[in-house]
């Protein structure tokens, strides 16, 4: 028997949808820059002055943002609604920035107040502006107004779909750890991360994977959740297309020489984990656009 | 089709066909609000009541000195005291071995060092500084 849904059921699945969807709009859009030493040191010398100006020029940039774009699935919308969806566009941000910088222990409980405030603010405005472009730029619409897609290969083969699928999760980790494995921040990070909070980075890789795939109501979907076949499975897929990102970040690692044999396996660990955080958004976000 | 895809599905149709913000939109609109306020709150608050001052630098040895493989290891706490930042703050500590003319110098030099932020770090020497005379003090910053 199948429940069915009260209309206030709707709406709180309706709100949560759309957040989730903002969420993921979110780290799309703001992880890359959130693997910026100089973003971490230019938000912790701010003063306080310049730091009320940065965030007044990004809800300014949000509104306008807002007016045509938003995370929320409304087309037509009155101007004290862009001007709603920005504080919440705003809200979304920060508190995603504000996870992401504890989950790399960028903030932690001994960071003095200025030092956090600055850097939630500045990591704050990619992933506000991620929030604020969450519908548009990942809706099947705007992609097939803008794109001729090639022609998908014929479902029904289970090898060639499951060949797509991890085709695309690679292409996409390849892209975005291919810009932030050559960098120092990864090798930074997991120095200064303990390794129990190394299972929490792949419990929110693995989360994030899943809801921008699978819930966040962008791209195609609905057409995933129609497919069948072992890796169309949104765990088995969530889990396979994770492991694929883990492969491209210790490629990337490699390639760019930042972890070489003679290092030890506990170095290997934790730097793959890290830059498999933003490789398994990239291989998200490949997997639907591409 | 799953279970979970109805739910979605109809979900979406309530914010397609909805003019009206539902009680759940405003529940976001208040919260998101709220954190907006707060952030503002916490850099004016920030801003006025946190003393403006200059950097003041402050070095302390700790008490406990590690000795791994006929080395002594010297731990150190920098702190900054004062209101503003300073970057590349520049340690340095030397050692004297009493009326020999042993001396021993090591300098780190701190990247960033925010208000209110302290730093801590090692020196290494060869003699045990217990027995020596152990000067530590901040040499630069910018």
């Amino acid at each position: 028997m199948i429940q069915q849904n009260s209309p206030s059921d709707s709406i709180w699945q309706a709100e949560f949808l759309n957040l989730v969807r903002g969420a993921s709009g979110a780290f799309l859009f703001g992880l890359p820059l959130l693997y910026t030493v100089e973003v971490w040191l230019i938000g912790s010398s701010t003063t306080p002055p310049r730091m009320l100006l940065v965030l007044g020029i990004t809800f300014v940039l949000v509104y306008l943002l807002n007016q045509s774009e938003g995370f929320r699935s409304y087309l037509q919308i009155k101007p004290i609604d862009a001007l709603m969806e920005t504080v919440e566009a705003m809200g979304i941000g920060i508190v995603c920035a504000l996870f992401a910088l504890v989950l790399l222990c960028r903030i932690t409980p001994d960071t003095p107040l200025n030092e956090d405030l600055g850097k939630l603010i500045f990591e704050g405005i990619p992933f506000s502006i991620g929030v604020a472009l969450a519908r548009s730029t990942l809706s099947s619409d705007r992609a097939i107004r803008t794109v001729k897609k090639a022609k998908r290969l014929p479902k029904t083969n289970l090898l060639q779909s499951t060949f797509v699928d991890l085709d695309a999760t690679l292409i996409g980790a390849l892209i975005v750890a291919f810009s932030i494995a050559p960098t120092d921040e990864v090798d930074l990070l997991s120095a200064s991360i303990p390794p129990p909070w190394l299972l929490l980075i792949m419990f929110v890789s693995l989360t994030s994977s899943y809801c921008i795939v699978f819930v966040a109501g962008l791209t195609n979907q609905a057409e995933r959740f129609q497919q069948r076949g072992f890796l169309q499975r949104p765990i088995n897929e969530t889990l396979i297309c994770y492991l694929v990102c883990l492969a491209a970040s210790a490629l990337m690692l490699w390639f760019f020489q930042q972890l070489n044999w003679n290092d030890p396996w506990q170095e290997w660990l934790s730097e793959i984990i890290v830059l498999g955080l933003p490789a398994t958004i990239g291989g998200s976000a490949g997997r639907l656009v591409i | 089709m799953t279970e979970f895809q109805d739910q979605q599905t109809q979900a979406n149709d309530v914010t397609e066909t909805t003019n009206q913000r539902s009680y759940a939109e405003w529940t976001t609109f208040l919260i998101s609000s709220g954190i907006l306020l707060s952030l503002v709150a916490l850099v004016l608050y920030d801003w006025f009541l946190m003393q403006q001052s200059p950097a003041i630098l402050e070095v302390e040895p700790q008490a406990v000195i590690e000795i791994n493989q006929q080395q002594y290891y010297q731990p150190f706490v920098v702190k900054n005291v004062g209101g503003s930042v300073a970057e590349s703050v520049q340690v340095v500590a030397s050692l004297s071995m009493g009326h020999s003319s042993t001396s021993e110098v090591g300098e780190q030099e701190i990247p960033f060092l925010a208000a209110g932020e302290d730093k801590s770090g090692y020196f290494v020497f060869s003699h045990n500084p217990s027995q020596g005379e152990l000067r530590l003090r901040v040499a630069s910053y910018r």
